[in-house]
């Protein structure tokens, strides 16, 4: 059962779909929100609808009167090689496999 | 030496059993786009008694026997669903390579029922394979905090950021 909103980065961070999802799972009214956070309903609609964007204060405290909490976390931009992901996301999910199984080959001969 | 992977045919064989599990660990990153190398199959079975069982069945049917340092080939066991019902993980030497059973992985103590709501069911070969969640295995690593966990995260942090940015 899903019981909170699922983690996404915050570079593709939708303030809109984030607070629709976390108000469905509190099974309230865009107009209990409102009431709940000292706004309005038309202000959660366009919230909700990507019209306008709330403030970082804003959307943390309408999911506090929704009953979550969200973490940021900072992580250092590292030098993990992208082309070779994209590589592996051009497979279908067999290949991926079929070359994990290759690896797996390579390193019991490399272990001989 | 460990033996090759051959994850097809060790999922095949999973599925002619019928039996219910996610697959979890580094072959779940793997099938979601990850390029880093992994050794073995984990996977997170149900832990309903009638799962178990088809589970033994399988397991017999790859001859399983319980991995150790000691003897490569490994220890032969007589499985039985209350043995399995009674263990968090069991590590594990097949026909087709090693494959540990995870019962409460780290960040999901209720294993499989906790892993099912988000898992993905993918086709690979002739099967069809339920897979944890990226975001699942991610938070598992990070909650398991080996240095090999630790050495993984940041590829993986980066393939959800390239998944992201394609689905967009």
């Amino acid at each position: 059962m899903v019981d909170r909103p699922a983690r996404r980065p915050f570079a593709s961070l939708n303030a809109g779909a984030l607070l629709r999802e976390a108000r469905a799972l509190a099974g309230i009214s865009q107009a209990e929100l409102a009431v709940r956070i000292d706004t309005t309903q038309p202000v959660v609609s366009r919230w909700e609808r990507g019209i306008d964007q709330p403030r970082v204060d804003a959307l943390a405290r309408a999911l506090f009167a929704c009953g979550f909490s969200a973490d940021l976390v900072f992580r250092r931009i590292d030098d993990v090689d992208r082309a070779q992901i994209r590589a592996q996301l051009a497979l279908t999910p067999a290949e991926r496999l079929v070359a994990s199984e290759q690896m797996s080959e390579l390193v019991g001969l490399a272990s001989k | 030496m460990p033996k090759a992977l051959r994850v097809l045919e060790l999922f095949a064989t999973l599925h002619e059993h019928r039996v219910r599990y996610i697959v979890i660990g580094g072959i779940a990153a793997a099938l979601h786009g990850s390029p880093l190398m992994t050794v073995d199959v984990d996977i997170c079975p149900d832990t309903h008694p009638a799962n178990l069982q088809r589970l033994c069945d399988a397991l017999r049917a790859m001859n399983a026997r319980i991995r150790t340092a000691s003897e490569d080939d490994g220890v032969d066991f007589q499985c039985h669903p209350e043995l399995l019902a009674g263990m968090r993980m069991l590590n594990l030497v097949t026909d087709f390579g090693e494959l540990d059973l995870t019962f409460e992985p780290p960040a999901f103590e209720n294993g499989y029922s906790d892993l099912a709501p988000q898992a993905v069911a993918i086709p690979v070969g002739s099967v069809e394979v339920r897979i944890a969640a990226l975001d699942n295995v991610i938070e598992s690593k990070e909650q398991a905090n080996r240095p090999k966990d630790r050495a993984a995260l940041p590829v993986l942090y980066a393939l959800r950021d390239e998944i992201a940015e394609r689905d967009r």
